[in-house]
């Protein structure tokens, strides 16, 4: 029994300081578990008797789930924490590391209600995918695209120049999102349609990152999110 | 579409021959164009872009004034689902609160005696307010669990078992951590909870 107790207490220890840190439990009732939790394992270690140990560990049993649990799931179950797991949902697994990272940073946006940095993460998250397609394809197929794009007329083929060739990653990283989109058409094969919504959520992102009065919402953060996850991170495979 | 086309353009074309030559072209154009979209079919709602989206919503008549705060977005749901509950839209508004971003429950009682009764009912009423928010009748477990907390229905060791007994029936999948999905009786059940928290419709 000892052997068990001295796990609860150490596992409680370990998990405390995290929960401490979301801010969520009254802090002093966090120091209360936490001497209780070192006493019992003090115990645990030392010759004590069953009944010194139950009431080491009474406290805890008896408060806990009101001043630690229940905090914890009313917080879990908070419709900012609710939004934030939908933009996550969203993504269907298989993301890159880097691109999880901007998900998950955008998610979290959303729970201290930052939209705008959220739409940003979000964007950065596609434009990470893309670039990844690009490198995957190669910077020959790329530019065979923008050469071939170059020779169309019309809107929105003549935004490419032919200027916008690379032969490296830094170049890419330092080409236009709206290129880029542009020559996605020849080097992805999605048609006008997908282009302009693409295009959409660029100026959304852009309007995002310019002072101005638009006010972006929770549920436009989610439709942003649903909307890339099914343009981009499902339409093009890396 | 196009059935009186013939008609239509004869009438354009007698409308520019009274313009000043100069200006023909662009009348006909304008005419041309405005009786093609007038034969376009009308949907309503659905923006076409994030930014038609973010537009504040249509003004609304004096007597259903729901207030500037909720989401363009929820209010054609919100709308559309009071018509069919037969309540003023307004009413069921003041189940939510809007005023937080994403809007949440306003202070409401879930009704009944038993928890796992009310639990079940939580499931629904979160998944009406997914509903709202995303068009999905999906109630995100985690909400679901602290809406029952919140409620004094949350019953720790039975909570899953509850939920999972009424798959089949109300809800159509219940994913134990993850959501519970509601089936079309389920959806009947929770429009008319959402009603019957609204109250009756004071007009009627």
């Amino acid at each position: 029994m000892k052997r068990e107790l001295a796990a609860v207490a150490r596992e409680w220890l370990r998990v405390s300081p995290r929960i401490r840190d979301a801010g969520i439990c009254v802090a002093e009732r966090l120091d209360a578990y936490d001497q209780n939790m070192k006493e019992l394992l003090t115990s645990t270690t030392a010759r004590a008797r069953a009944s010194a140990l139950s009431a080491k560990l009474s406290p805890f049993v008896a408060g806990a789930f009101d001043d630690v649990v229940v905090p914890i799931i009313k917080f879990e179950g908070s419709p900012k924490q609710v939004a934030s797991r939908q933009i996550q949902g969203a993504f269907s697994a298989g993301l890159s590391t880097e691109e999880v990272a901007y998900v998950e940073e955008a998610a979290r946006c959303v729970t201290v209600q930052c939209f705008r940095a959220a739409l940003i993460m979000l964007w950065a998250a596609a434009i990470a995918h893309l670039h990844a397609a690009v490198v995957k394809r190669g910077f020959d197929a790329y530019n065979g695209a923008v050469s071939t794009i170059v020779l169309k007329k019309g809107a929105p083929f003549t935004r490419v120049k032919e200027g916008a060739k690379i032969s490296s990653l830094p170049e890419l990283q330092r080409s236009r999102d709206a290129d880029l989109l542009v020559v996605g058409m020849e080097l992805f094969a999605y048609d006008l349609q997908v282009f302009q919504e693409l295009d959409r959520l660029l100026g959304t992102r852009n309007d995002a990152a310019h002072p101005g009065m638009g006010q972006p919402t929770a549920l436009d953060v989610q439709q942003f999110a649903t909307k890339l996850a099914s343009l981009v991170f499902d339409r093009i495979a890396i | 579409m196009y059935e009186n086309a013939d008609d239509e353009l004869q009438r354009i074309l007698k409308l520019v021959e009274s313009c000043p030559e100069a200006l023909r072209p662009k009348a006909f154009e304008i005419l041309l164009q405005g009786y093609v979209e007038s034969m376009k079919p009308r949907v309503p709602a659905q923006p076409s872009s994030d930014s038609e989206r973010r537009r504040p919503a249509p003004p609304l008549r004096q007597d259903q004034d729901l207030g500037p705060t909720i989401p363009a977005d929820v209010l054609p749901r919100l709308r559309a689902m009071a018509k069919r509950r037969n309540v003023a839209p307004e009413r069921l508004a003041a189940v939510f609160d809007f005023s937080s971003d994403p809007f949440t429950f306003a202070p409401v009682h879930v009704p009944g005696t038993a928890k796992n009764d009310r639990a079940k009912k939580v499931a629904l009423l979160v998944a009406a307010r997914g509903f709202l928010a995303t068009s999905r009748w999906v109630a995100d477990w985690a909400e679901v669990k602290a809406m029952c907390t919140h409620q004094n229905c949350y019953d720790l060791p039975n909570f899953s078992a509850t939920l999972k007994r009424s798959k089949g029936d109300i809800f159509k999948a219940v994913d134990v951590g993850t959501g519970v999905e509601l089936s079309a009786a389920g959806t009947e059940q929770a429009e008319a909870l959402l009603a019957e928290l609204a109250g009756p419709d004071a007009s009627a």
